[in-house]
């Protein structure tokens, strides 16, 4: 009898063990299936460090839409003294008690590294074989706009005759072999972003419900594609892919609904990424970090950028432009400027996306206006200028006051391309602004940049060193063949 | 009384229960002795008994005459009072039953020719003997009740009665052998009629040449691996809340790893963490600790050792070769600490023995950080201001009107700034440098002393069927900051049940409840307050401070700022910090609860098989809770922080309540069949087994506001969504929502969990030939959840073989001199993967706030190449005994080839893996070693002086790196990430210092040439050039000495720690000094003490304790770069060779005149921690715990780890 009962003990417990190890451990998902994948590509909360939305930070720091108050940069020494550096054209930009590193630069290299590993095991999920398509195509685009990031604020800009040559960021498809981190070279970048988004762009969706506003499609990725070009100056194909974009998706917000024509902070209607249809590809600042905290300017910049307003008497002044409404703290219901300085607050969990509830971020998305300035820059610059104009027209009609806009005409500008061009371009200056994406402009434009602290003036060139961001040291010490951007 | 025969004693008891046959069976085969009457007869001769009776001796004569040709002659009283026989009724032959009649007497039986058997008294042959009394008792003075007393050489003897007395006759220079199941035989010569008092050792538990692997045990001289026993005895000389502290020094090969700045996470314990034989693996070196046969799990900030009550510890054993891992599996890479609890004595009488300990230490002296005394510090700091440029944008407005700063700070500023004289601002300073707040932090914070008071009682009872110990411990804590204590109590209770021979049944249950007031202060907040300020005015009032607290910003708002706001929104509460306040108003309780229960039960179906199901059961609950009432610095500035200018309050006022509940359970079961049968000269012992584990993990915070402990009540419905901007004092840029539990942020809350599943097989056999030759042979097979669908990733067998030779069991052994002498040899193979680092991509499942969707967060960096972390592992060894054991000992040599050692890599974030780290196979480890241990009893007289040496050498190297780098930090301060072919794991390498330039900053010697420091690029220098490796961390060479006089009833004992063969860094300036120094928001609150005698001219070029700081250095790189040089230069690097004196206590055993009912008591003072009686280095700095004033954790740390611990204890045996 008591051999009888061991043995059927044994027998339970062994027959059970099979599923007792199938078991996974609780609060983890070991990627096997679509489904697991589907999981890892819709990381985009920003209420944690890494994750596929957020992109960059302070990056306009360094541009001419930084220009801050002496008491606002002293502010920054706290725990972001390479901002303060960077805006300074200091030579020594990361400093020992500043940030723990360079989020930016790790943000962009998790992304890169997790689309690499999901590019390496993705093939085994073949349960769904289109979803597995799409889900490499995604992981693709989030790559490919790392990259663009890391490029364009690392590197020195896009040009075809030095590209070749010019020391790019490290390139690294397998993270997991630590290979040796030499930077390759901005051409070599470029073509690896291209090869992304024009390998994937095929088997992504047409357009997404603004649910899944993270999640790249075609017209996501025209876009990304069209701002490639437009940095490589390949204004043919940037005009080619913008058109694409916005054959699919080319809604844009007319102010005169979402101005309450209440003071500043309720003027703004409350949107979510999940309600924004501006939006083509929700993209972020990363963690903890807020364009208003640099995205100021003083009155005289402001209002020669922001400039259709006008003067009725001492007290009262009129926007024409609403984004001069929307857009800034510390112009008031009058339009008046109450500061010396106005902040950028549109992106920011405060004001237009007070329905995502957590502030962690400011949004920084890829979207429709973009598009129409891209394919609007790309045809001015290719002589198309009625077209050029036309996108223009379209997008302050959406800005203005109605009634306050009359449609440009090319004769306006005497039918010269010089100023159709410069039109556009201002026009995305104010379009952009609370992007990150100025510096960019700057170091493509061939602009220099004047920074004033307190009494000083500080100045740099255009195609200064010192608009690129030099790698973080810590980083360079374990890895010294990445090399440093001399300043 | 004398055992006659067994028939008598069923004769006198009348047919006891049928039960108890059973045992008094047991007796018999202790007790039968054989008579020579069995050859008087033939052996066909049978009688036949008609019925079941009781008969005389003279009866049993008549009836074997009646029926038989023999016929008896004898004296006619010599049976007269001897016992009757009983009879049963059938047909017995006829010599047994004589045999059998006169079993209890001495007899000298003959047969003569006529066939008549002469029976005579044997006393008559042996005219000297005469009656021996004594008594029997166990060590703790109980009587022992039915020992077996035999006179050596003869079949004569007794047996014990109740109380444990004895009588026998037998003849002065007799030898008596004592022996008793379960308890060491003894032999004693008897010198004269005095009655003896003999004491027996239970041998079950205690039995030192017992193995305890936690699956079986072995008889030392059988095992053929290293195991190191630590008996109870050894382990009870020493007065220690731990039984880790207990074995420091006493294991050969068991390191207490020293702390060097690599130990990232210092505890106030003593001890650290413990390595057998050298690093094996990059990574957690801890070993595995069982009790009673199972894993003890540490989790959840659980430790293992604390969980044992160090009085129920019967036996400790480390497994240290490849025995062991295959014995264990994956997760014995590292060695397995086995701890057998003691069971039930076998003892009727129940035992209870009480022990009550008080063990004391001082509180720590901050005086001995090295910091600069105020005065010194003062003029560091005219000296940094007045002669220098350091802090001179502080004087812009901006900064003077925003900050607030120490008032030495302070002075220095209007001093330069021309606010107050010279003459004034000098004499304030003079009165500022009298004050140090470090006298005043420890007069109000600590106690003038640490002290514990434990007692212990423990009830010990057992028979044969039944033995059953409880134990139970109440420990008093009270640290030396005041409102830092602990209440613990543990306790234990084990019952064995054997009711039958196939089977028994025990169960076990250990409790911990543990209850920690952690209201102390942190030694930490020294670094927060200036060093010159106070805390308290005058009047014992609480005095506005400044906090320097990078984490929490709003303290950087002036106290005068804070107060206006106050003022004018009219907020509820003031908004002072003062570190007294806010001690005096904690309430953090954090109580630990730690359950085992544990089942066994055995059978044995068949003669020599046995087969045991058990199960464990392991719950660890805790409830951490910090009560924050509203004087507190959180709650007030929490409410004052969020409230809104038109005056509402987000935040409520009223208390704040944070909890965190974490409950680990582990349930683990195990069927194992084991054979043991002996057939001539072959004797096998085989087990195999399954094993099943789960440990499920799970921890829930939560939190109040406006909690009120008193009526239980809160407040709800509080926003903790919207952010709220600007915060009142608007100097921030930080901004969010309320946390949604006091303290913790929205980022931190979230519900923790594991599941974690083992399954086990596992196979061990010893094969005995003669009782000479052994060999011996494990297998394991560990698999688990996790590893996804590779097999290569699930099954690695391990094994072990060994070989046992005792040369003293042979034939051609004839050495007289040696007692005992035995070879072993050992080999096998283990191995250890890293859970956390999966081959698949793991993510980490969240939904988004905002979409509501499901995803997934990749926190580990998969790594398809990852492999198993194989250790091959032999081992030799000579046990030895000479000079009647008067000296035993053992010599091991060992070699562990450890292939492809995992390690967590701190790689570059460039390569995007979460952690910045990567766990990888990084290289391979080499370990070889030698043990010896010796034992003597080198005087054994009225004085014995017993004196034990161990030895350990380990020689640890790094083989075939597969990650490299060549930065200054991977040779410095990252150098445990970086591992170079060749050198230890733990390698210390620096560069060749060459003095100070003319600037008063470094130089060394790179590639041979004197460089400025300034030369030297942090990043693109060739570290082999600057860097020599000049030796390791830790000791190549440790042990210990431990000493113990007795001379009557004291004993006096000492251990001595030693190692050698390892370097150690002295103190060096703290890094980043000459930024700080430069950063308007860093004021020091305390300056090294190497400030004083810095560099300031060239003839300090000889004697500087540092560089200068008149040279500003301005590229931060450099500054770098002469931080690490600063630290790692030749001149800084000391020898760590040592001896300390661990260990002295003197036990006094009170003579039992004085006692009363009381068996035993022992009353026992011990010190312990003494430091060291021997430095290499020159410079009296003590390696072990060396007073870095540049990094002020591990200085506080040192000081407070580095105090003697005093104790008093009385044992008492009732």
């Amino acid at each position: 009898m008591k051999k009888i009962i061991i043995i059927l003990l044994s027998l339970t417990c062994l027959t059970s063990c099979s599923d007792f190890l199938e078991t996974f451990p609780k609060g983890q998902i070991v990627a096997k299936t679509t489904s697991d994948f589907r999981l890892l590509l819709d990381n985009a909360d920003t209420r944690y460090t890494n994750n596929l939305s957020q992109t960059s930070m302070y990056v306009d720091v360094v541009s001419d839409n930084s220009q801050v108050a002496y008491d606002t940069w002293v502010d920054w020494i706290d725990k972001r003294t390479h901002v303060k550096q960077l805006y300074a054209f200091e030579s020594e930009v990361w400093l020992p008690d500043g940030a723990s590193g360079d989020v930016v630069w790790k943000n962009a290299y998790y992304i890169s590294t997790l689309v690499s590993n999901i590019l390496d095991e993705i093939h085994r999920a073949d349960d769904n074989v289109r979803l597995q398509m799409q889900l490499t195509a995604e992981a693709r685009v989030h790559r490919a706009y790392a990259y663009l990031t890391l490029v364009n604020i690392y590197a020195k800009h896009y040009n075809a005759a030095t590209a070749a040559s010019d020391k790019g960021v490290p390139l690294i498809q397998n993270p997991v072999d630590l290979p040796s981190l030499e930077r390759a070279s901005v051409q070599k970048v470029y073509d690896f972003i291209l090869q992304d988004l024009l390998q994937s762009v095929d088997d992504l969706p047409d357009d997404i419900s603004k649910q899944f506003s993270h999640r790249p499609t075609k017209t996501s990725a025209y876009a990304i594609l069209a701002r490639t070009y437009l940095y490589m100056g390949d204004f043919e194909n940037a005009a080619f892919y913008a058109d694409k974009s916005l054959a699919i998706h080319s809604y844009l917000y007319d102010y005169n609904s979402i101005y309450t024509g209440n003071a500043f902070s309720e003027n703004v209607i409350g949107i979510s990424r999940t309600t924004d249809d501006e939006m083509l590809l929700h993209k972020t600042t990363t963690k903890g970090a807020h364009l208003r905290e640099y995205m100021q300017l003083d009155t005289v910049t402001f209002n020669s950028i922001y400039s259709d307003y006008t003067i009725i008497d001492t007290t009262t002044t009129i926007n024409h432009d609403l984004r001069r409404s929307l857009w800034f703290e510390h112009v008031n219901e009058n339009g008046k400027l109450t500061s010396d300085y106005v902040a950028y607050t549109f992106s920011d969990a405060s004001h237009r996306y007070s329905v995502d509830n957590d502030g962690n971020v400011d949004y920084t998305s890829i979207a429709t206006p973009e598009m129409y300035l891209t394919r609007a820059e790309g045809n001015a610059r290719l002589g198309k200028l009625q077209l050029a104009l036309d996108d223009i027209n379209t997008l302050r009609s959406h800005r203005f006051i109605t009634g306050y806009y009359t449609p440009m005409t090319l004769s306006d500008l005497g039918n010269d391309q010089q100023r159709v061009l410069d039109e556009v371009l201002l026009e995305r200056r104010r379009e952009l602004y609370g992007k990150d994406l100025r510096l960019f402009d700057v170091k493509r434009l061939n602009l220099g940049v004047t920074h004033t602290l307190d009494d000083q003036v500080l100045s740099v060139p255009a195609n200064d060193p010192k608009l690129i961001w030099p790698v973080h040291y810590a980083y360079l010490d374990l890895n010294p063949e990445i090399g440093q951007t001399p300043r | 009384m004398e055992i006659d025969s067994t028939h008598v004693i069923f004769y006198r008891r009348k047919k006891t229960l049928f039960n108890l046959m059973k045992i008094a069976f047991f007796l018999l085969c202790t007790t039968v002795f054989s008579f020579t009457t069995e050859n008087v007869m033939s052996q066909n001769t049978k009688v036949v008994i008609d019925a079941d009776k009781t008969i005389s001796v003279d009866e049993v004569f008549d009836l074997i005459k009646q029926q038989t040709e023999y016929t008896f002659i004898y004296p006619t009283d010599l049976f007269k009072n001897f016992p009757k026989v009983e009879v049963k009724k059938g047909v017995i032959r006829a010599n047994k039953l004589l045999s059998q009649s006169l079993s209890g007497g001495n007899f000298k039986v003959t047969l003569n020719t006529n066939n008549a058997i002469v029976i005579r008294a044997a006393v008559e042959d042996n005219p000297a003997q005469s009656s021996i009394s004594g008594t029997v008792l166990d060590v703790n003075g109980a009587p022992l009740i039915g020992v077996t007393i035999l006179i050596k050489d003869t079949k004569t003897g007794v047996s014990t009665e109740l109380d444990g007395s004895f009588k026998i006759n037998a003849s002065i220079g007799d030898e008596l052998v004592f022996s008793y199941v379960g308890f060491e035989t003894k032999t004693i010569k008897i010198e004269n009629t005095a009655p003896l008092q003999v004491i027996l050792k239970e041998s079950s538990n205690t039995l030192d040449e017992v193995v305890v692997t936690g699956y079986y045990s072995l008889p030392k001289e059988r095992a053929t691996g290293s195991f190191s026993h630590v008996k109870t005895e050894e382990l009870e000389k020493i007065t220690s809340l731990s039984v880790k502290d207990k074995i420091e020094g006493v294991i050969p090969g068991l390191l207490f790893e020293p702390n060097y700045a690599s130990d990232q996470s210092p505890t106030t314990d003593r001890s650290r963490g413990l390595v057998i034989r050298g690093a094996s693996t990059l990574g957690d070196n801890s070993p595995l600790i069982v009790v009673d046969g199972f894993p003890v799990i540490s989790s959840n900030g659980v430790d293992p050792w604390s969980t044992i009550n160090p009085s129920d510890v019967a036996s400790l054993t480390v497994l240290k070769d490849a025995a062991a891992a295959s014995i264990w599996g994956a997760q014995a890479a590292n060695g397995v600490i086995v701890i057998k609890t003691k069971t039930g004595t076998l003892s009727r009488k129940a035992q209870v023995d009480l022990s009550i300990e008080f063990i004391a230490q001082p509180k720590p002296d901050l005086f001995e950080i090295p910091f600069a005394s105020s005065a010194e510090s003062v003029d560091i700091y005219k000296s940094l201001f007045l002669e220098n440029t350091y802090y001179d944008n502080l004087l812009q407005p901006f900064f003077r009107n925003r900050y607030e700063f120490p008032e030495v700070i302070d002075v220095l500023l209007q001093m330069k700034a021309g606010e107050i004289s010279e003459q004034n601002g000098n004499q304030r300073l003079a009165e500022l440098s009298k004050l140090d707040v470090r006298r005043e932090f420890s007069d109000l914070f600590y106690r003038k002393m640490e002290t514990n008071k434990k007692v212990n009682v423990s009830f010990s009872k057992g028979d044969e069927t039944n033995r059953l110990r409880a134990s139970l411990m109440a420990l008093q804590s009270d640290k030396f900051a005041v409102g830092d204590q602990n209440q613990q109590i543990i306790g234990n209770l084990n019952n064995t049940f054997k009711p039958v021979d196939w089977f028994n049944v025990s169960f076990g249950v250990n409790f911990s409840i543990l209850k920690q007031e952690k209201n102390g202060v942190a030694i930490g907040e020294l670094s927060n307050i200036p060093q010159m300020s106070r805390i308290l005015d005058d009047n014992g009032n609480y005095l506005p401070m400044i906090k320097n607290d990078y984490d929490d910003s709003y303290y950087d708002v002036p106290t005068w700022r804070r107060q206006e706001l106050v003022d004018q929104y009219n907020l509820p509460y003031d908004w002072d910090w003062n570190l007294k306040r806010d001690i005096d108003n904690k309430d953090i309780t954090d109580e630990k609860n730690d359950l085992r229960l544990n089942a066994k039960v055995s059978f044995i179906p068949l003669k020599g098989l046995n087969i045991d199901v058990s199960y464990q059961y392991q719950r660890n609950a805790s409830l951490y809770s910090n009560y924050m009432n509203e004087e507190s610095w959180y709650v007030r500035n929490a409410v004052n922080e969020f409230a809104r200018p038109d005056g509402s309050f987000p935040i409520p006022a009223g208390g704040m309540l944070y909890e965190q509940r974490s409950s680990f359970i582990s349930n683990d079961g195990r069927i194992q069949a084991s054979f043991d049968r002996t057939y001539g000269d072959h004797s096998v012992r085989a087990l195999g087994g399954f094993e099943i584990r789960k440990d499920y993990y799970e921890s829930v915070p939560y939190g109040f506001y406006g909690y009120d402990p008193q009526a239980l009540t809160q407040i709800t419905g509080l926003n903790f969504q919207d952010e709220i901007n600007p915060r009142m004092t608007g100097d921030n840029e930080w901004r969010g929502s309320i946390p949604p539990i006091p303290t913790i942020p929205k980022t931190s809350v979230r519900i923790q969990g594991r599941d974690d599943r083992f399954v086990s097989y596992y196979g061990n056999g010893v094969y005995t030939y003669k009782s000479k030759y052994d060999l011996t042979g494990s297998i394991r097979l560990d698999k688990t959840n996790l590893y996804g669908r590779s097999a290569s990733y699930r099954n690695l067998p391990q094994w072990s073989v060994g070989l046992g030779w005792t040369v003293d069991q042979e034939d051609f052994f004839n050495v007289e001199a040696i007692d005992r002498l035995r070879l072993r040899a050992s080999y096998g193979w283990n191995g250890h993967i890293d859970k956390s680092a999966s081959p698949y991509i793991n993510g980490t499942p969240w939904v988004d706030p905002v979409n509501q969707t499901q995803y997934a967060a990749v926190l580990s960096t998969p790594n398809p190449g990852l492999t198993w972390e194989k250790t091959g592992n032999y081992n030799l060894g000579v046990d030895f005994s000479l000079f009647n054991h008067r000296i035993q000992g053992e010599i091991e040599y060992y070699n562990k080839q450890s292939e492809d050692v995992l390690t967590d890599i701190a790689v570059n974030p460039t390569y995007g893996f979460y952690y910045d780290e990567a766990t990888l196979n990084a290289g391979d480890i080499s370990n070889t070693g030698i043990e010896f241990d010796i034992n003597a009893l080198v005087v054994d007289k009225n004085v014995k002086w017993n004196t034990t040496f161990n030895f350990s050498h380990n020689k640890n190297v790094v083989k075939n790196v597969n990650s490299t780098s060549s930065n200054i930090a991977s040779r410095t301060s990252l150098s445990q990430f970086y591992p170079v072919a060749g050198q230890p794991t733990d390698f210390l390498a620096v560069a060749e210092w060459a003095g100070y330039n003319d600037d008063g900053l470094p130089q060394v010697y790179l590639d041979g040439v004197i460089t400025d420091i300034t030369n030297i690029s942090y990043s693109g220098v060739d570290v082999d050039k600057l860097f020599k490796f000049v030796g390791q961390r830790s000791p190549k060479a440790f042990g210990s000495w431990t000493n113990s006089i007795s001379y009557g009833n004291f004993e006096l004992s000492a251990r001595f720690l030693y190692s050698f063969g390892h370097k150690f860094l002295k103190d060096s300036p703290p890094r980043n000094l000459l930024y700080n120094y430069q950063s308007y928001r860093t004021f020091h609150t305390f300056n090294t003490d190497l400030l004083v005698d810095r560099w300031r001219s060239p003839a300090d070029n000889e004697t500087a304790s540092m560089y200068s700081l008149d040279t500003r250095v301005s590229n931060y790189l450099t500054t770098l770069t002469n931080d690490y040089i600063a630290q790692y230069n030749s001149q800084n690097v000391l020898d760590a060779g040592q001896v300390r004196l661990q260990n002295i206590s003197l036990a006094y055993k009170i003579p039992s005149e004085y006692l009363g009912g009381i068996r035993n008591a022992k009353i026992q003072f011990q010190a312990r921690n003494l430091g060291p009686i021997f430095l290499k280095n020159k410079e009296g700095i003590d390696p072990s715990f060396p007073k870095y004033s540049s990094s002020l954790y591990s200085a506080y740390y040192n000081v407070i780890r580095d105090r003697p611990e005093y104790s008093i204890s009385l044992l008492l045996n009732l």
